[in-house]
């Protein structure tokens, strides 16, 4: 605790209610407190200069002002003439959060006293500190043997940053986008098949160009651990490696058809890719087994194309929804449907009959309200909801990141960018989305900017004689920044992980826990102080 | 304190709300004290049944909506942790209607008002 | 120069993060805005959350403005245009900027109110965690001069014309809502009780939820239209604005949970997928929601002013009429009107629905948001974050080339 007093400082400028605050009263009832040494009352603190605080040098400053204040920089000019550290000092909008809160005909002074009192006593009890800034360890891994793993790991090396890449080395067909297996979508001709393991090769030898990428040998790591400034993962060969930064490209898979002697996408896909003739009537059957995501729509479009051009079959496409949300989709259905492809909107009355592997589709049309009947087609393609795959799954389980309904590794809140996940540090790379990766190049090169990685206001400090070992702190940490230290048996935390919500300080039974700048203590003494 | 209603917002959707209710001309009622922080997740139990020894009539816990917490889960924490409180609160004979916990998007200035008046008439503090 | 600048044009969503963004990696920043306020078109846009949050962005809005008025640093000229673009020999971009005049000055306003009270035509206006603005409706009366304490109104400015030297330019001139308007089939403004998506958006801003003419009491049945303006080439664009399917379903959700006796038809073409958890949104609001999957033929009004959507039914293979109390029509995202223009003043081309074609890079002048393809908010902050990125590695390119 630092005993050092607080002089309260009030602009009355941009709120106009100076004439109205009987100044004497306020100071008198302020000063009865054993928190406040000092009040003043200024004018124009937005342009009057700060040269006035002068006098209060080595004193504990609380602010209050309108938002022009913050608008100008004069807070921050403020702790820089005073050499004020964080924690010495403290600004409220007294506008915004106080007067325009209450009627006019209300009493000013009780008003501010309460306020100020309180966030004098938060202030009071704070602990002066210095700006930490901590560096991430060198070295990104990067999870993943698809393609959007080796194109995360170019972008990275192209941007001279060292990549390891953590692959299986097994063959892995991803039922990826289709444009990923055959080229770029806004290719027309469609006419050379390069399968996606080709691609994969090939791209894979470009990546292994750059001096600045590494490949290690197999993603069977034992454990792994979070640092201060990393993780560490120790693998089967007892090597461990620390890692800066963790890219997860998660690989997705398509759940198989229930159906038997239905195909899915992948399963097409192999169909293609091995040449086979994929002849006579070939039927999609989508919105199905799972709503088609607008991808997937996409997806399903372009082989159409492909087996009505290559092959001259026919081609059906049942749906509930065209999805076009997906850039060039509107255009590639308007283009399919001139190309004889013949869409049908079913109604919820369709049902299908599997007879081993023999299917009889029934179905009401949207458009003409007729009945149709699909007997027997060639092929009949299901494709199924794309998840992730068991080898991604239990990565993201291993470092306990929170996933959405087991399709996406990263949790569901607009205020995490796309590729962020719950944990500071660990990315996702996933190959939607136009600028998904230069979006991802700026996040990773936010981090390992040369200022490092601030240290939040509100770190929570454990105190080791009140800690139990109880783990609750870990347990409840929604950004897995509370460890433990197995030796001396206390909580421990990973300060540039933490983000200061409290949630750990709130939930620990032993009182073990308190943030920095907003102890339990003071935040008792700061509301006890409104009264 | 006596016949005083604290009101604790998060910095996130309870303070938005809260001067989107004040831009909109609505104004608290008289004998209610603000106060504000990082995260409704840091409510606990302690805080909130020291705050009601000091004579507080009631607490009305303004956080951000489901699911929209800038800390992921902070306040679900918290709702969890009021239904838990207010529910040893009844179990000791003390009416759990002395504290109350609401979301609030952004943009939600007068649901906020209603919801403040609401609950001050019901722990009778005009 | 010594160090780099970069001029960002639109202060829009995509806008204010690439300039949050450059701020903080420490580049000079001009933003160049056309309203007299920051935020673009979605400031007046208000949260949808229902039960729970759903994920529609606006509250990003509110915490980009706040960050941004928290950024001393960057230098920003409201109700100003864009009106010369020119190279300077290898050494960046001249900008020619015209500054329209700000009745008020924000820089001196400290939102004490008193100009709203005096104005007898209501024409100052607050924007939303902003400051005041004189919106249209002003008749040049004065009052409000005379009663600012900080000297910042005054009525008669003169248009000023500034030539600035940047290294970059980031346009991020976002869109125009679709003009129903433009066709008679819609009957836009012919009733109170036809409004668009957008109209909404601002009716839920201000927590009214429903437009004056309908009263809560008896409003029994709102009826949402989608596709108006999209996937249409007679009646507007070609392509799938991709944002009216998830606006709509989300207000729809709300207006339900606040009007819970009130019945909402959703007639839709196709509904698009949106959002990591569509499903699981999807599954909630379609138990509040009545599904029809047509197109509506024709509308009229009838003699009690209610719409009335003629629309052909599937089940039962016949023409029907239904009356409601508000129709709302979803309306897409076109692209914005000054998209030509800036389009031959940079060099960059059009796709042919008039969007902004991003070749990002090319001369230091990049692309983001919403003037170049339809885009959520999300979609918006995530384009300008990789933007952001773009734009770095191309000014420490430029550094090495130097």
């Amino acid at each position: 605790m630092n005993d050092k007093k607080i002089v309260a400082v009030l602009c009355d400028h941009g709120c106009r209610n100076g004439s109205k605050i009987k100044y004497d009263e306020l100071k008198t009832n302020l000063k009865k407190s054993e928190v406040i040494e000092d009040f003043l009352l200024v004018n124009k603190a937005c342009d009057s200069g700060v040269e006035f605080l002068d006098a209060y040098k080595g004193r504990k400053i609380l602010f209050g002002g309108c938002s022009l204040l913050e608008e100008r920089g004069i807070y921050s000019k403020i702790k820089e003439r005073l050499g004020l550290k964080n924690g010495e000092f403290r600004s409220f909008d007294v506008k915004a959060d106080l007067y325009d809160l209450y009627p006019d005909k209300v009493n000013l002074e009780e008003l501010l006293v309460c306020k100020i009192l309180s966030m004098g006593t938060l202030l009071y009890h704070a602990e002066p500190y210095e700006e930490e800034r901590i560096k991430p360890a060198e070295g990104i891994l990067v999870y993943g043997d698809g393609i959007t793993a080796l194109r995360t790991a170019r972008a990275l090396a192209e941007e001279d940053i060292s990549v390891e890449v953590l692959e299986t080395g097994e063959q892995f067909l991803s039922p990826g986008l289709f444009s990923q297996h055959f080229g770029r979508p806004d290719q027309r001709g469609l006419s050379s098949v390069v399968s996606a393991d080709e691609r994969r090769k090939s791209e894979r030898n470009r990546v292994a160009g750059f001096k600045n990428v590494r490949f290690l040998p197999s993603d069977a790591f034992l454990s792994f651990e979070t640092v201060e400034d990393g993780f560490v993962f120790t693998f089967k060969s007892g090597e461990k490696r620390k890692f800066g930064t963790v890219v997860i490209a998660p690989e997705r898979e398509e759940e198989q058809s229930r159906e038997t002697g239905a195909l899915n996408l992948t399963d097409l896909y192999g169909k293609i890719v091995c040449g086979e003739p994929l002849k006579g009537e070939v039927v999609f059957l989508l919105d199905y087994a799972a709503d088609t995501s607008p991808e997937v729509f996409k997806d399903v479009l372009l082989a159409g194309k492909y087996i009505k051009r290559r092959f001259a079959s026919e081609v059906r496409i049942l749906m509930k929804n065209a999805k076009v949300s997906v850039s060039g989709a509107q255009e590639l259905y308007d283009e399919c449907r001139e190309q004889g492809i013949i869409f049908f909107k079913y109604l919820e009355d369709l049902t299908l009959k599997n007879n081993y592997g023999d299917f009889e589709i029934e179905g009401t049309d949207l458009y003409t309200g007729d009945k149709f009947l699909i007997k027997e087609p060639d092929i009949l393609v299901i494709p199924g909801r794309s998840i992730l795959s068991p080898r991604s799954k239990n990565f993201a389980e291993a470092l306990e990141l929170l996933t959405i309904s087991d399709r996406y590794p990263q949790p569901d809140s607009l205020w995490r960018l796309p590729n962020e996940t719950n944990r500071p540090g660990v990315f996702v790379a996933y190959p939607t989305g136009d600028n998904s990766i230069a979006s991802l190049l700026f996040s990773v090169r936010a981090r390992l900017s040369t200022a490092g990685i601030a240290v939040n206001e509100h770190i929570p400090v454990v105190d080791e004689d009140k800690c139990v070992y109880c783990l609750t702190c870990v347990r409840v940490c929604p950004f897995k920044a509370m460890t433990t230290d197995s030796e001396s048996r206390v909580a421990k935390v990973l300060r540039t992980v933490c983000q200061g919500c409290g949630s750990c300080a709130a939930e620990c039974p032993a009182e073990a826990i308190q943030l920095r700048n907003l102890t339990g203590e003071s935040l008792y003494q700061g509301i006890r102080a409104l009264g | 304190m006596e016949e005083s209603l604290l009101i604790i917002y998060c910095s996130e959707g309870g303070r938005k709300a809260l001067q989107k209710m004040s831009s909109e001309g609505f104004r608290l009622p008289s004998g209610v004290c603000t106060f504000e922080l990082p995260c409704t997740g840091r409510i606990n139990d302690v805080m909130l049944m020291e705050t009601l020894q000091n004579g507080v009539r009631g607490i009305f816990v303004a956080g951000c909506r489901e699911e929209n917490c800038k800390y992921l889960d902070g306040n679900k924490r918290a709702l969890r942790r009021i239904k838990r409180i207010k529910k040893l609160l009844s179990d000791a004979g003390i009416e759990g209607k002395h504290i109350e916990m609401q979301t609030f998007g952004p943009d939600e200035g007068k649901r906020l008002y209603s919801a403040i008046n609401d609950f001050a008439g019901k722990v009778g503090v005009s | 120069m010594s160090s780099n600048s970069v001029c960002i044009i639109g202060a829009g969503i995509s806008g204010l993060t690439v300039a949050n963004n450059l701020v903080n990696a420490g580049i000079e920043v001009t933003l160049v805005e056309r309203n007299p306020y920051p935020g673009g078109r979605a400031l007046f846009y208000g949260c949808k959350a229902s039960d729970s949050c759903v994920h529609c962005g606006v509250c990003l809005i509110r915490e980009a403005v706040m960050n941004f008025r928290r950024t001393h640093n960057i230098k920003s000229q409201f109700s100003s245009e864009l009106t010369g673009f020119s190279r300077s020999n290898g050494e960046g971009i001249l900008l020619e900027i015209e500054t329209h005049p700000n009745i008020i000055d924000w820089r001196l306003c400290t939102e004490c109110g008193k100009c709203i009270e005096a104005c007898p035509e209501n024409a100052v206006k607050i924007a939303p965690g902003w400051k005041y603005y004189v919106d249209s409706g002003c008749n040049d009366c004065g009052k409000c001069v005379d009663v600012c304490p900080e000297g910042a109104i005054a009525l008669k400015r003169e248009s000023m014309r500034e030539s600035i030297h940047a290294d970059c330019l980031v346009i991020a001139s976002g869109f125009k809502p679709f003009d129903p308007s433009v066709n008679r089939k819609w009957s836009y403004g012919e009733s109170p009780r036809i409004i668009t998506g957008s109209d909404l958006e601002e009716l839920f801003y201000t927590e009214n939820y429903l437009p004056g003419v309908v009263k809560k009491s008896d409003c029994k049945r709102i009826a949402f239209l989608q596709c108006v303006g999209s996937r249409n080439v007679t009646e507007g664009g070609e392509y799938c604005s991709r944002v009216c399917c998830a606006y709509a379903l989300q207000m729809a959700g709300r207006l339900k949970d606040e009007f819970p006796h009130t019945e909402i038809d959703f007639y839709y073409m196709d509904i698009q997928h949106f959002g990591k958890d569509f499903e699981s949104f999807f599954g909630d609001v379609s138990r509040k929601v009545n599904f029809i999957n047509s197109n509506p033929i024709t509308f009229s009004v009838d003699r009690a002013d209610r719409p009335v959507v003629r629309y052909e039914s599937i089940t039962e293979q016949k023409d029907k009429e239904e009356a409601y109390d508000l129709v709302v029509l979803s309306n897409g995202i076109a692209p914005g009107d000054k998209n030509e223009a800036l389009a031959k003043m940079t060099g960059l081309s059009l796709d042919k629905s008039g969007f902004l074609y991003a070749m990002n890079g090319m001369g230091g002048v990049f692309v983001t948001g919403a003037c170049k393809q339809p885009m959520r908010i999300e979609d918006c902050i995530e384009d300008a974050t990789g933007v952001t990125g773009e734009v770095l590695s191309y000014l420490e390119e430029r550094v090495q080339v130097k």
